[in-house]
Order: structure tokens, then sequence, then C-alpha cells
């Protein structure tokens, strides 16, 4: 999206989910308000609003001599009649106050419904309780106040609840519904499908989110099937493994699509293998480096932290860092100065059980002054301007962005030969080291070799500043243009 | 102005719409400005006014005035042109005359019911989840626009009645929780009502603001003619006059014992806490006279509740057609109307028992049919539906019966009088000796049983020409009861 937006093209990024905060995040990623299309702002008519804030003086409860507490510790107002009985607790951002939600009770007390204002200064979405606090309802509203989008559902767990239906009033004042989030979103893709008259450029990013719909849109578009991820259980077997859940569907179905673009050309030939079907393929990298970042002078190894060693990968079993541990014990042994610092998310699956694995291991292992997990860092460049070594222990990957962002600040890589982003970035003895998948002691000499031999290490690195040419920013447009010239070409045919 | 304070207008009125309607219509028509105000939410409302006789501006409902809909021009609202169903995306299947379907892929996602009485119009929308289970009603006005949503909470109990004006703003939101199995409403909030908000805990209390809004826009007259309604009119800042008709018995006779006590209902209106009635208004000096007894702060009046017109259109003397037009209620005693007709029948074997009028219940008509049949009275009662015009049915019957143990006047006996159909009722207060007098226009039993009322039927009508003495009495009675009479009255209490 950023590619796209620094090219000033007319794309639109198409969102589905609601959130407060939606375009602020958003905005944080870099994609502008114009070009951001979220499905409930689309039916809220307010794709064009103006930021504003709502603060508890503009708040009308209809009631006469209130009282205001304000509960500056839970942050929130107390909004209580003369009678002391409770009519709204209004929460609230601490840094100026502006009104998040309001919380609203009735004459007999109960906590009725709570109002949630969005960023642009007014309530965007109501939520209704029952009387024992089960969400019963959201409904979501129009700048004016209409009620144009309602979900009923009921409690299936302690703490989940299920939809169990959607009314949408389209601004034409008909009124759709639907079974399911997807069913919606699926209604909200054919219409701006059908919104915009040219011939439109659909890609399909998440793709569970909208796969059934794109093998079925009212009006014909060049759909392109965006795979950013493995698509098969096995990158060893891509001709007979188990396909990745997320994409089953879609690769199954993968004719109604005009374009499969997958990060590497390997991944893109193994599928173009597997499916006859395919229509057009493209190998587009997922992430690319702009000129400015190229031009910044290179960090030489003896400025580095010597024995710096970096990994950027979410703590989850795909990872296997568990590997890289033991790789770093060994190297350890040797050399007593090694440390290992993790950067990304930890996976909440199994409540955390890959991180408790993980901190586990580190006491096993006795690295607890060697290895340090730092969660995620918004700015990782100077913390890889100070590494020397980036490990990379999984034992399949895609198009990894920490690999790229490593080999950019010349980190050299020494990563498990796995498809495919791996072997699609490194050469082995040139810009990193590739080890046999599961060779740890392999892998562990092979750090040492590089701490000891700094010169090579250098020379490495300079090898691995220069990689990323091929990722740069032109070069990745310049695919992104064949794709969108081949979407014309096909529109005329 | 002087509004008329009722709680609705129904499919089928009693006495007290009667009244108000003739009020009006009197006022109006002596150039003194009227309205009746309704405050129940009623989709129906147009058309049972319109079937009142009453013009749009002769009414004027709380809903509607929020709703912004008072002057709304009906039109039919055919479901075959409802812009609301994408027609594009689902299919509509015309079940019958009573409800379509929206269908997708054969599965049915709405159902739309359409009025009983407007051909093809949408009456109102149940919207389905993914269990079957309504999520949504939208509910159709009778002019034709949507005019209230209904949700529900997951057990089915209404949830919130959100209303709407007819661009499709929200103007009155209703929540309600449940309490003891049933749904309370328990929030009322009037939105951007001149741009502001108003939150209310009950129903009255927006009756109240409403009330409120009317007087202050003109300062006016107000005549409550529902006890229940009391209270709301006397939370009326400053109107021009509070009065309170009282259309019934204000007594009721204890439990126990012969003692008579001021019935719970009419309470708020004779002894209300802080404000009074400027004026209480009864049908009968007699009822006048002892309220006053009994509270002799009260400024209390007795000013006529309806009139009528006499039409000469029945010179039956022979005893052939009992006639009663009325509410079928137990507290009309329809058993009563029934034991005297058996008691007729030894000795007039074809008589016949005509009833006219809607029942108060599915039970009470339950009850009532069994009690027919027990009394081997088939072949001589008659029920006929309740309709609004009751012309017609007057002119072969031989009199007009009542078993009522309660009355404030008697609309039904007086519409009888003026047809010269003479009334035979019980002795009761307020009745006897005001409005039906033993011998002059009517029989009266003193006795409150039905061989008694009976045997007196059979005694007069032995004798041709005291029926048609009673006649012309009871014509002679009508004529005091005209409109003209009703508005001098009211005059003199309004100066």
């Amino acid at each position: 999206m950023q590619l796209f937006e620094r090219q000033n093209i007319a794309y639109t990024y198409v969102t589905r989910d609601w959130s407060q905060n939606l375009h602020q995040q958003l905005n944080g990623l870099g994609v502008s308000d114009r070009h951001l299309l979220n499905m409930f702002d689309y039916y809220q008519q307010m794709v064009d609003v103006q930021p504003n804030k709502t603060f508890l003086a503009d708040l009308d409860f209809g009631i006469k001599n209130l009282r205001f507490v304000d509960e500056q510790n839970e942050a929130r107002f107390i909004v209580q009649r003369n009678d002391e009985r409770l009519v709204a607790r209004v929460n609230y951002q601490k840094d100026d106050q502006h009104v998040t939600s309001v919380e609203r009770f009735d004459s007999a007390g109960n906590l009725y419904a709570i109002d949630f204002y969005n960023q642009r200064g007014f309530k965007s979405m109501t939520q209704w309780y029952t009387i024992d606090h089960q969400l019963r309802s959201e409904v979501w509203y129009t700048p004016e106040g209409r009620d144009v989008l309602h979900a009923t559902y009921r409690q299936s767990g302690p703490t989940e609840v299920e939809a169990l239906g959607w009314l949408l009033t389209d601004p034409d004042g008909h009124i759709y519904q639907f079974a399911t989030l997807t069913a919606l979103f699926e209604h909200f893709i054919n219409a701006i499908n059908e919104l915009y008259p040219e011939f439109n450029t659909l890609i399909l990013d998440s793709v569970t989110s909208a796969d059934e719909a794109f093998t079925r849109l009212r009006k014909p578009a060049y759909t392109v099937l965006d795979i950013h991820s493995m698509h098969v259980t096995d990158t060893g077997q891509p001709a007979t493994a188990l396909l990745n859940e997320h994409y089953e569907y879609a690769l199954l179905n993968v004719a109604h699509f005009s374009n499969v673009v997958t990060t590497t050309s390997k991944q893109t030939a193994d599928i173009v293998a597997r499916f006859p079907d395919v229509q057009a393929a493209t190998t587009i990298p997922a992430g690319y480096v702009t000129p400015e970042r190229q031009q910044q002078p290179p960090v030489k190894m003896n400025k580095r932290e010597f024995g710096k060693i970096v990994a950027i990968a979410n703590i989850s079993p795909n990872s296997n860092l568990s590997d890289l541990l033991h790789v770093i014990k060994q190297v350890h042994n040797q050399i007593q100065s090694v440390t290992l610092d993790i950067y990304s998310y930890a996976d909440y699956t199994n409540n955390y059980a890959e991180e408790i694995k993980i901190r586990q291991a580190i006491i096993d292992l006795a690295l607890e002054q060697v290895v340090q997990l730092k969660g995620y860092v918004e700015d990782l460049q100077p913390a890889l301007e100070n590494a020397q070594i980036l490990g990379i222990t999984a034992h399949q990957a895609c198009f990894d962005l920490g690999l790229l962002e490593g080999l950019t600040n010349g980190v050299v890589p020494v990563a498990y030969a796995v498809d495919y982003g791996p072997k699609a970035l490194i050469t082995d003895d040139q810009n990193g080291c590739l080890i046999e998948p599961g060779a740890i002691d392999a892998m562990a000499n092979q750090i040492v070799y590089l701490l000891k031999h700094q010169r090579i290490l250098q020379q490495f690195s300079n090898n691995a500043y220069a990689t990323p040419a091929a990722f740069d920013e032109a070069n990745v447009w310049h695919a992104w243009a064949n794709l969108l010239a081949h979407a014309k070409e096909v529109h005329q045919a | 102005m002087i509004y008329s304070v009722g709680e609705n207008m129904y499919a089928f009125n009693s006495g007290i719409e009667f009244a108000q309607v003739q009020r009006t219509k009197a006022f109006n028509a002596a150039n003194m400005p009227a309205k009746i105000i309704t405050r129940q939410y009623n989709r129906y409302l147009a058309r049972n006014a319109a079937w009142m006789g009453l013009q749009p501006d002769e009414y004027l409902n709380m809903y509607d005035y929020f709703q912004k809909v008072t002057d709304f021009e009906p039109f039919a609202q055919n479901v075959r042109t409802l812009a609301a169903i994408p027609r594009g995306t689902y299919h509509v299947r015309y079940t019958d005359n009573n409800e379509a379907h929206i269908t997708e892929n054969g599965q049915v996602l709405a159902t739309v019911h359409l009025l009983p009485d407007k051909a093809d119009c949408v009456g109102d929308i149940e919207y389905f989840n993914n269990l079957g289970d309504t999520m949504m009603t939208a509910y159709y006005d009778w002019r034709g626009f949507r005019s209230m949503v209904e949700t529900y909470h997951p057990d089915g109990l209404v949830a919130s009645q959100t209303y709407y004006d007819p661009a499709g703003a929200q103007v009155l939101a209703v929540t309600w929780m449940p309490e003891n199995g049933e749904s309370q409403a328990t929030s009322w909030q009037l939105l951007n009502y001149h741009g502001q908000n108003y939150t209310f805990d009950s129903e009255n209390q927006l009756f109240t603001f409403f009330l409120n809004e009317l007087n202050d826009a003109l300062a006016s007259t107000f005549i409550v003619d529902r006890p229940h309604l009391a209270t709301s009119v006397l939370g009326i800042d400053t109107p021009k006059r509070t009065i309170a008709y009282i259309h019934d018995s204000h007594l009721q006779q204890a439990a126990t014992g012969n003692a008579y006590f001021v019935k719970g209902s009419y309470q708020p209106v004779l002894q209300p806490r802080g404000r009074e009635f400027n004026l209480v208004a009864v049908a009968t000096a007699q009822q006048a006279a002892q309220i006053k007894a009994q509270f002799p702060a009260c400024v209390v009046r007795q000013v006529p509740t309806i009139y009528t017109q006499v039409v000469d259109d029945n010179t039956v003397t022979e005893l052939q057609k009992i006639l009663y037009v009325g509410r079928l209620a137990p507290d009309k005693n329809i058993l009563g109307l029934l034991k005297v007709a058996a008691a007729l029948k030894t000795h007039y074997p074809t008589i016949q028992l005509v009833l006219k009028g809607y029942f108060a219940s599915s039970e009470y008509e339950a009850q009532i049919l069994a009690e027919i049949q027990a009394l081997q009275l088939d072949d001589n009662v008659t029920l006929v539906p309740y309709s609004v015009d009751d012309n017609g049915i007057y002119a072969d019957a031989s009199v007009f019966l009542s078993t009522s143990l309660a009355e404030g006047l008697g609309i039904n006996m007086l519409t009888s009088l003026a047809h010269g159909v003479p009334v035979a009722c019980y002795g009761i207060a307020y009745t006897q000796d005001n409005l039906i007098i033993d011998g002059a226009n009517g029989i009266c039993s003193d006795e409150c049983n039905p061989q008694a009322l009976a045997q007196k039927i059979i005694t007069t009508f032995e004798n041709p020409l005291t029926v048609m003495n009673l006649k012309v009495q009871a014509k002679q009675t009508a004529q005091q009861y005209q409109a003209e009479q009703l508005v001098t009255a009211w005059q003199q209490v309004l100066h």
C-alpha cells in the first residue's frame, strides 16, 4: 500500500472490520484516508468526514441537574442524577479527556447500552445489552444518527458471542439480510466493484475474508490472488503437501482468478506446476527498499557489537526458535561474548505455549544472560545497525520482511536453506550463509567461523547491503505496473 | 384550545370515545376550537379516527406529534412497490392476502404482514436471524410510512422500540428490560426534539412533557376523560383550566357490607396529591351532589356527556325484539340480559334478544355463548358485530334492555330513547330518576333481579297504550340532550 501511495496511483485499500481507531491505525501505516475504504465507513456514509473529538460537554443525556464526578484513575466521568441514580459512565482518553465510549443506564439502573465514539467526533456504534450483561446487538449509525447496520448476537460461551444475523440499510434504502459478516463483505465487494464504472483490479490479500466472493463477482473484474505466506504445509514437497488451509479454497478455484501473485519465483513456479488452471502468475516481492533507505551510509562490522546476533521472528512453532537457542548455546561455549536478541510478537495460540516453551529452554540451556526476548519494536534500525548476524532456523518461510530488513542494514544472515524466503534472498557464501535444515552443529560452526573471521563477515555484510537492489522500489513497482498493464490487456482482449 | 384527553381511538370504542368525539365536534361547530388528545401509540389511529368521523385536525396523538406526522397525507404503501425490498437480490412470494415472504435460495428471510383492510399494503415486516427467530420488526403506519422498529432480547421479549419520522430519523427510543417475565419500558428518550434530547422514566412522564409542550404553545383547557391520565394532566404547569370528566360511578361497594368508597382509579381525580382539578364534571346532578358531599372543596358540576338526535323510525308496541347495544363486558352484566330473556321466554317463546357490540375478551365471549346454550336461548339470541353506525337496528326493537349495575349516565340508553325505544333497566344510581324514569320513558325495577325486571316488562307490554306513552316520553327525554344544550352547559363552566 505504501508503494501505491508513493506511486500515487488510483488505488483503494479496502478493509472489512469496524474499529474505533481505524483511521489512526492505518494512517500510521502510511495509508491516507483518501485511499482507505472501510466497509463500515461506507455503509455509515462517513468515508469523507473530518476528524473531530467529542467531549463531555458535547453529550446530551436529556436530563437536567446532573452531577459529574471525574474518576481520573479509571479515566471516566460518572454521571448521576440528583437522587444519585447512575445515568452514564463516560470513558475518556487520558491526555485530553475526549470521549471514547459512554455506558448508559436506564431508570432501573441497568446498563443497557454502550455508545462508541470514533475519531470523527460522533457516535459510530452502540452495543445493546441484556439485563444480565450479555451483548444482544450492535448498531452502526451515520453521522446524522440513522441506524444503518444491525447485528444480533447470542452468548455462545462464557466469553464468546456469536453473530446471528446482519441487517443492512444501504444508501438507497434497500434492506439486506446476511447470515454472516463474510456474506455482508461479499455484498460490499460487489457494491464497490459496481460503484466504480471502470474495469477494476481487485487484489485479495486477506484471502479467506472474500475468496468465495472473488470467485463469483456479479460484475467482471481483474482478480488477483495475493499469496503472502506459504501455500503448502511443507515447502519441501510443493507438489504433494497438504495445502495451507487459508489458501486451499482459493487455489482449488484458481481458474476464477485472473492472476496469482506470490513473493518468490520458486513459489510461483510451484503453484503453476501444481495447478494447471492458473490463468497467470506473477512474482512480486512482499517488501521493497526505498532509494532514501539505500543511500544511507553502511555501518562497518567493527562499529557493531561483537557477537550480537538477532532474530526477527514471531515466537511461534513455525519459527523453530528452539533450534536457534541450541545453536547459540554451542556458539556461546566457544565465544563467551555472543548474545541473541529476539524481536517480534509472541504467538498467543494455546495461551502462549511457544513463548513458555522458549523461555523454559533459555533457562534449561542456562542462556539467561545471553538471550533476550525483546518483543515488538517499531523501529528496528538501531538494533540492526548494532548486530552482526541474523539467525533464521525456520523449517520453511515465505518472503521474510525481517530478512530483507536485516540485509538492508548489512546484517549477515545465517539461515536454514529452505523455501521460500531464505533461499530466494540469500546466496550462500555471498551475502550470508545457508545451512542444511536441522544441522544445528553446522550452523553453530558457521557462526563461530564468521565471528572469528570478521573480514569475511565484513565482505558478506557489504554484499548484504548490495542485495536489496533487486527489491528496490523501482523494481517492485515495475512488477506491479506490469500486472496492472496485464489487467488492462485482459479487459481489452 | 379545548383538549379532550383520552387514551386512544380503538377499532372498537366505548362510550367514552363517542362522548369525546361528540363534544369535540360540538365545540368546533360552536367556534370553540377543540381537539381530542390520545396518548397510546396506535398505527391504525388515522383509520379508526376516520371511522369515528374525525377529521385529522380534530385529534392529536402524542406519538404522531413527536413523529411529525399529525398531518401526514395517507398513501397506499403497496408491498409490490416497497423500496426497502431489493427485488433484484431476493424473491418475494405473495403467499395470500395476509402475508408475503422475502426469500433467498428458498429460505425465508422475512415475512411481510399485510394490512387487514387495505389490500396488498404493508403492515409490518418481521426479519429473521439465522435461528429463524425474529431479530427485528418494522411496523408501518396505516398511512403508509415506516413508523416503529422493534428489537428483542434473546428470549424473545421486546428490547427496544424506536420511533421514526417519515424521513427516517429516530425521534423516540424506548428501552425495555424484563421484569417478572414481562418486558417493562425503563427508559424513554426523545431524540433531537428541537435540537435537544429528553430522557424520561415512564410514558406518563413523556405524556406530561407533551401536554406541557401543547400548553406552552397555547394556554389551553384540558378535559381528561380517563382517570388514569389525571396525574399527567395535573402535571401541566400553567394550563388555562383542567377538568376531569367522570364517565361512570366513582364509587365501589365494599366487598363486605354496604359501605361505598371511592374507586382506586378515581383517587387521582378526587384525591390528587398536589395540584387539583379546576373542575370535576359528571353526567348527573345526583352524582355531583354525592361528590360534593364527600369532597366539599371539590368544584363539581353536572355537564352533559353526550347529545343525540331524535329519529322517528320506530312504532313497535308489541314485545318481540329486545335490544342491547354496547360493550359486551362483565361490568355491563350481559349474563343478566340473558336471564331476563330466559324469563321472558316462558311467556313469549319466540322472543328475540339482539346483542350488538364487541366482547371485552374471548374468555367472556365463551362464557356468554355457553350461557346462551345453558339457558336454551340459541334460537332467541342474535349477536351483531360492533360498528360505528347503529342506525337501522332500532327500527324494529320493542324495548332496550340494560342490566348494568353501575352507569354514569347510560349513553347507549339515551340513543335508544332518541329512537323512541323505551329502556328497561335496573333502578341503579345515576340512571334511575335521571335518564330513565320508571313509568315515564322506561321500566325500572327496584329489585336488581332478572325475574322482577322481566315481570315488569311483561306487565308494561300488556297495554299498548302504556307503551305508546313511554315512546313519546322517551323522545322527549332525548330532546333534552341536544348539541346546543351540551355546548351551553360547557360554556357556562368554561365562562
